[in-house]
């Protein structure tokens, strides 16, 4: 029951947070400034913000909770503030907590700001969020390792989530920018998505990149390598193939987008090229979710 | 670029394989105890737990219960008071009870979360002759 709990937190803040931060960095690696003043193509972009963060302030604050209750064997109705405390002061784990709440009002003070000072606002968001987002490392396994490996483990482990981020914000990005809404922005938005989705391929291979070589690390930090072949016999084990199945079917639509889907669009942008890639763009984003649903179980679960 | 930008992560990749696993993913366990489990023993002051990791101080809950007694050995566990201090390597909890233990079996409780916030907990028995 509490490990459903602490799953579904998990999934909530990895899913938020990596949104929040996404979508704020491609408003400053994809957009001209002429286009974030634009409200018509922007506005889809940065409206949910402040929300997301409220999200992401109240789900990790549950989090904490319910981390506090679970590791002083109480329910959440019975924690006094000296356990709170406690948490805060004695474990990296509850300082991280701090450090992820204190970037998310940050964050939520510039997603506010993101309409009228659109530049320094995305950059102080992207900053905040990153932190917010780094600050989960200490609720996984890699807080967990001890000394100068713990370190490359944690870093490994930021990187990670930030590279991921950055990709499923895009993912985000493309899909609001490619909405179905007869507005007069729309021409605007389309031939924004056409020329950002053709630019994403030089970001989107960095992305997979540092997934990649930082998920190797992690592997080997909690696993193995030379324990590969074991891995067929755990539930982390299958867990763990069948994330990286969800992310081979990621990069795969990631990889159809970018050679066909993309090409195809930007030569002709029209409804039915914007349906295609956006239908291919919906999976590659439920995909995205699988992945993140199998990491909030996979952080629980011993390798 | 991109090729550029990537070898700092290429540097960290080798550091890590180099360090090797040796993951401390363990969660807290108890590896000692004095008396120790199933010890049949004379006199007891006070009972020392030693654990695998370092433990949240606030965490710890610790049980003492006396649970048999010479020719009662289905004595109803009696709660025995103690005082808990909880050692310097944050790793080992004494427990000192108001008097030395008579004699009779005895049940340890313990529960518990490490760095990596699990919550863990075990028990065992000694005999004081």
């Amino acid at each position: 029951m509490t490990d459903i709990l602490m799953i579904g937190i998990r999934f909530l803040l990895f899913t938020d947070l990596m949104l929040v931060m996404g979508l704020a960095m491609f408003l400053l690696y994809a957009l001209r400034s002429t286009e974030r003043e634009d409200v018509r193509i922007v506005s889809g972009l940065v409206v949910l913000q402040p929300w997301l963060c409220g999200v992401g302030l109240l789900v990790s604050l549950g989090g904490m909770l319910a981390l506090t209750a679970s590791m002083q064997g109480v329910a959440v109705g019975e924690i006094d503030p000296n356990m709170l405390v406690s948490m805060a002061v004695e474990t990296d784990t509850g300082k991280a907590w701090i450090v992820r709440m204190l970037a998310l009002v940050v964050a939520t003070a510039a997603a506010m700001q993101l309409g009228r000072h659109p530049r320094p606002a995305a950059l102080i968001l992207s900053l905040a969020s990153a932190s917010a987002l780094a600050s989960l490392v200490w609720s996984g396994h890699a807080a967990a390792s001890e000394g100068p490996a713990g370190t490359i483990h944690r870093i490994a482990d930021a990187l990670h989530l930030i590279a991921a981020g950055i990709w499923i914000g895009a993912i985000a990005a493309f899909l609001i920018l490619l909405r179905p809404a007869s507005d007069d922005g729309r021409q605007a938005r389309l031939d924004l998505a056409a020329r950002s989705l053709e630019q994403f391929a030089r970001v989107g291979t960095a992305c997979v990149l540092v997934i990649a070589a930082t998920g190797l690390i992690n592997f080997e930090m909690i696993v193995g390598i030379a324990q590969t072949g074991q891995m067929p016999g755990s539930s982390y084990g299958y867990l763990l193939i069948a994330k990286l199945i969800a992310f081979s079917a990621m990069l795969l639509l990631a990889a159809c987008n970018r050679w066909r889907l993309a090409p195809a669009f930007a030569g002709a942008t029209s409804e039915k090229t914007a349906g295609v890639i956006r239908r291919s763009l919906v999976l590659e984003a439920s995909a995205a979710a699988a992945v993140l649903a199998l990491v909030a179980t996979l952080g629980m679960l011993e390798p | 670029m991109i090729k550029s930008s990537l070898s700092p992560l290429a540097a960290l990749a080798a550091t890590a394989l180099a360090l090797s696993p040796t993951a401390a993913l363990a969660h807290a366990k108890l590896v000692a105890s004095t008396p120790a489990a199933n010890a049949k023993v004379a006199k007891v002051t006070s009972v020392q737990l030693k654990f695998s990791e370092k433990l949240v101080a606030s965490t710890v809950k610790a049980e003492l219960v006396m649970t048999g007694m010479p020719g009662m050995a289905d004595h109803p566990p009696m709660k025995i008071a103690f005082a808990s201090a909880m050692g310097k390597d944050g790793k080992s909890m004494t427990l000192t009870p108001k008097r030395a233990l008579v004699p009779g079996i005895y049940k340890v409780t313990w529960f518990a979360a490490g760095a990596d916030t699990h919550r863990m907990g075990s028990a065992f028995a000694f005999t004081v002759k």
